[in-house]
Formats: structure tokens, sequence, C-alpha cells
């Protein structure tokens, strides 16, 4: 393989931030404490003096730090998304990553020389999305749909060759339109895209009816998993619902993504970077899952398998994984 | 595994071997060390529990005694109790073996979501609370509060040997686990290798009587299309 794929790594603290930086990872991605992005949970994420410090490591390390200011400013508040832009800058990241139309220009405008990076969240999603954030924001990486099949990224990269291609391929699988899915809204009155939080903890609730784990939601019960079965995340999205009398996960199975050996086909459409997704996750979890992606990356680039990257250190959702939308049988 | 069993390990033998101490004196024993560790954690872990409050019960399944985690506007407070007597006045309840809940607080093994993924620990009550105390203790875990240094840092001693007290009792901890584990090998493994030849042989007979069976049934023909046809039954 010719191509050298970066590894972008989730930090949700600064001691997961190290972590990654030890296990090999080429870029590392985090947020600050408040709803500017989408993993806006209690205990996690970076205070402004932490975003400097965990800047200052990672250049020191040859390591570029990236701030997610990935959810979208609400009509009067867009103070918070600015500032959060400032400090980003003023703390020196190698990019942020945004998804806001208005931040966006707002970044672009003031920092033009800030590289700008276009969330997942801002759901481009063909061709001419993509070259239109290029041209009006001189956006220079796109994380793609976690939707997307390697034929559908091929057709990306080949006609927007000037903007960079960054994909996930480990860790929670999101089916919906990110950026525009608010099935946690209807439950919880929040959404990834205006809080940063799918599921709010503040409203999960867990209980244990004998062996039987009961998940609920703002008071809806949206899965019980039997003795035994491996569990998920509360999210609605893979809740099971009963319908026709039947209980099943009607939008999406617990299951981890990994699609570790498909980074040769990746890497060969065009692929600049691969992302972990997992700002929530432990350090344990950084430290095991970006260890195994640096020596699956570096296995490839001396004609090696890629090997499997989360299955085996044990850290999967609901026990299993899934090559997701990259294979997807029911399109 | 289920979390609610109790693993085979040191603590639970520990738990065992104190089983003749009265509780009561144990907790008694127990809450100066309790309460200094609290002290040392409680301005490391603040700015991450800010604006939090609630009582977090830590009821290890395979030890008789547990943690309730006091969180409040002046800091964290903790205090030792019994895991018989429950976790009365709990916010959130986490139940899980001890030297998971060890590795949870330092960062090591699998993190907190892998445990609960595979039902190994159990979370009831306030999930946010939770979540915050995991990320506070995990981050400073980093700069000197990983469970074993808390500890060792909390006793009256010399500055020097304080390192080398937290550093000997991880690696006696661990050690003492995997002896347990070699232990619990050593009592399972005739019994799985035994299962596993009944299960054999279990399978062989089974194989033998499908075996039997087609032999017992009508010969098959070959019909003019060149399909295989079974002769009906009746």
């Amino acid at each position: 393989m010719s191509r050298t794929l970066e590894l972008v790594c989730p930090a949700g603290t600064p001691s997961a931030l190290t972590a990654a930086v030890e296990a090999g990872a080429d870029a590392v991605y985090f947020g600050f404490r408040d709803r500017t992005n989408a993993r806006n949970f209690p205990g996690l994420n970076f205070s402004a003096a932490e975003a400097a410090q965990a800047a200052a490591l990672c250049r020191d390390r040859g390591v570029r730090p990236m701030i997610a200011i990935n959810t979208f400013a609400a009509a009067g508040q867009e103070h918070i998304w600015r500032q959060a832009v400032d400090t980003a800058a003023r703390v020196g990241v190698g990019a942020i990553i945004v998804a806001d139309i208005g931040v966006a220009a707002y970044a672009a405008r003031t920092y033009p020389d800030l590289r700008l990076h276009l969330s997942v969240q801002a759901a481009a999603a063909n061709p001419e999305a993509v070259a239109y954030y290029a041209r009006l924001f001189n956006v220079q990486r796109v994380v793609l749909p976690r939707v997307f099949t390697v034929d559908d990224i091929r057709m990306v990269t080949a006609s927007q060759p000037g903007v960079e291609v960054e994909v996930f391929v480990l860790g929670g699988l999101c089916v919906m339109a990110e950026g525009r899915c608010t099935l946690s809204s209807y439950a919880t009155g929040r959404s990834p895209n205006r809080d940063g939080v799918c599921s709010p903890a503040e409203d999960v609730r867990y209980e244990q009816e004998g062996d039987v784990l009961v998940s609920r939601l703002a008071g809806y019960t949206i899965n019980r998993f039997g003795p035994g079965e491996d569990a998920g995340y509360p999210t609605l999205c893979k809740g099971r619902f009963e319908a026709r009398g039947r209980a099943s996960y009607l939008f999406e199975d617990p299951v981890s993504l990994d699609a570790t050996a498909l980074l040769p086909d990746l890497a060969a459409a065009g692929v600049t970077a691969i992302k972990v997704e997992g700002r929530q996750r432990g350090k344990a979890y950084v430290a095991a899952v970006v260890g195994n992606l640096r020596r699956a990356i570096d296995s490839l680039a001396n004609g090696g398998p890629p090997g499997v990257a989360v299955s085996a250190a044990g850290f999967t959702e609901g026990g299993r994984t899934t090559e997701g939308a990259y294979k997807r049988g029911w399109r | 595994m289920d979390a609610t069993a109790a693993p085979f390990s040191p603590l639970l033998l520990l738990g065992l071997a104190l089983r003749p101490v009265p509780g009561v004196a144990a907790l008694r024993v127990a809450r100066p060390l309790v309460d200094a560790v609290a002290r040392r954690l409680s301005p490391l872990v603040r700015d991450r529990l800010e604006g939090l409050s609630g009582t977090v019960a830590v009821l290890p399944t395979d030890f008789p005694y547990g943690l309730m985690v006091h969180v409040g506007a002046d800091g964290l407070r903790m205090e030792p109790v019994d895991v018989l007597a429950g976790a009365c006045g709990a916010t959130a309840i986490l139940r899980a073996p001890a030297f998971m809940l060890l590795d949870l607080a330092e960062g090591q093994g699998r993190d907190g979501d892998a445990s609960f993924f595979a039902r190994d620990l159990t979370l009831e009550g306030d999930t946010a609370l939770v979540m915050a105390l995991r990320y506070a203790l995990e981050d400073a875990a980093d700069t000197g509060a990983a469970p074993f240094t808390l500890v060792a840092d909390s006793l009256p001693l010399p500055t020097a040997l304080r390192a080398r007290l937290a550093s000997h009792l991880k690696t006696t901890a661990h050690l003492a686990a995997d002896d347990v584990r070699k232990v619990q090998a050593a009592v399972l493994d005739p019994v799985r290798a035994w299962r596993a030849r009944v299960d054999a042989r279990l399978a062989a007979m089974e194989d033998r009587l499908a075996r039997a069976e087609r032999q017992s049934r009508p010969r098959s023909s070959v019909a003019l299309t060149g399909k295989e046809t079974h002769v009906p039954d009746a």
C-alpha cells in the first residue's frame, strides 16, 4: 500500500488524550465543556486551560490536536460558539471540526489560517455539498457520514480531489443522517445537534429486574436485556421495540463498527484519515483500540494484513462488531 | 458474568477471612483511612464534579464492605459501609467485582462502557453522577490519585516509603489475583476436561444414532428424471 492513513483518535479527558498520543495517534480530537461539541456529557471534556495543555502536548509529540465545535449554534447565542472558535485558535490547535455554516463562516473569516474540517454532523453526503463547503469556507477536510459504502467514498474523492476525506472505522455506529437526527429530542428535549448530547445521562436510568437489565430514557423503556445478554447504549436508534407483536431492533442493533479489515479498500478509495469514535470512552479503550489501529496501519504500510481492531479487546457494544454500511446488505 | 454474582477473587477470600470480625469494628478501623483518602482525592476531582450532587454507593460483589461516595458543593466525602446494609440514601448504586472497580478508578483493564456492555457491572439511579465521577476519577488517576497511591499517601509514612508501598500494594494485589486465578483453574480445569470428554462421547453417540436412523429408513430409488426420490412411508 502506498498511501499511509492518518489515525484520528478521540479524547474526552486529558488522561485519555495522553493515552491516545502514547498509543500512536496521528491526530487527537476533543471538545470544550459545553454544548459546542457533540459529546457534552457530565464530567467530560476540556477546560480552556486543559485544551491549551493538550494542544501543547500534541505539538511536542508531533500529533495534530483538533477541537470539535460541531453542534449547531442557537440563534441569539452564537457568541458561545464563536468563543469556542476563538479559544481553539488561541491555544493553537491544528484544526477545528465544525458543522454549522455560521460557525464555519465565522472561523473562515476570523482565522483564515486555521485549518477547517467539516464534521460528520454537517451531513455533507454528496460531491456538490463537499465542493460548496470547500469553496465557501476553505474547508480542507470532510468527515463523511457513516452510511457511505467504499464506492460512495470513492465517488467523493474522485470528484473533489482537493478536499481530504476522513471516515469512521471504529466505535459507535450511527445510522441516522447525522446532524439531522432528532430522536433524542422527542424523548428528552435535547439532541446532539443543538445540545451536544444524544440520550442525556440525566435522562437515562437503568434498573435490574432480577437478571434482566432494563434501560429507560426519560421514562420510556427502550430495551430489556435478558440474563447474560450483552448490553448497548441507551439510544433510541438502538432501542428494542415491539412491532406486529414482536420485539426487535427496528433501526439498528447494539453493535460496534469495526472496519479495520477494510483499511486497504479505504486507502485505495482515496481516504486521507480514519477516525475512531468514542470521546465518552475510558482511557483503557482509547489505549487499546488506538494501539491496535496503529499496528494495523503500520502492518498495511509494510504489506501485511490489517487485522481486527476492537473485537479482540472485548470493548464492543452488544459484544459484537460490524463493518456496517461499508458492507450494507440491506441496500 | 452476572454482576450480582461474586467472582472467585482474593477479596472474596479476604472477605470470608474477615467474617469473624464484627462489621462495626471493621468499619470503625477503616473510617480514618477512607477519610484521609477522600481528603486527598476531593481537590483532584472537584472540577469535573462541579454542579453535581448526590451519593453513589459503590458496592463490590465479592467483598463485604463498600463505599458511599458523597458529592456536593464541598467536594467529595466517602464513608465505608457494610454491603449487606444496602445503599440507604444513595442516589446511584454501582455494583461490580472489587478488582474491576479498582481498574475502573485507575483507567486500566476494560473501561466502564465495556464492563457495562458485558454485564459485569451494574448501575442504577443517577447515571449522570456516576458518569461524571468515573471521568473525574480516571482523569485524576494520572495526577497521583490512583487507588493504591491514594491509600499509601494517606498513611502516616515517610514520603519515600509511600511510593514504594503503593507500588508494592498494586503488585501484591495483582499477584494475588493471578494466584487465585491459578487456584481456580487448578480446580476447574479437570472438571472442564471431564465435561469436554462427556460432550465428545455424547456427540459420538448422537452421530451413531443419526446414522442408525438413516440406515433403518426405506431405501431410496432414482426416478427416470434422475432426481433422487424417497419411497413414501405409506
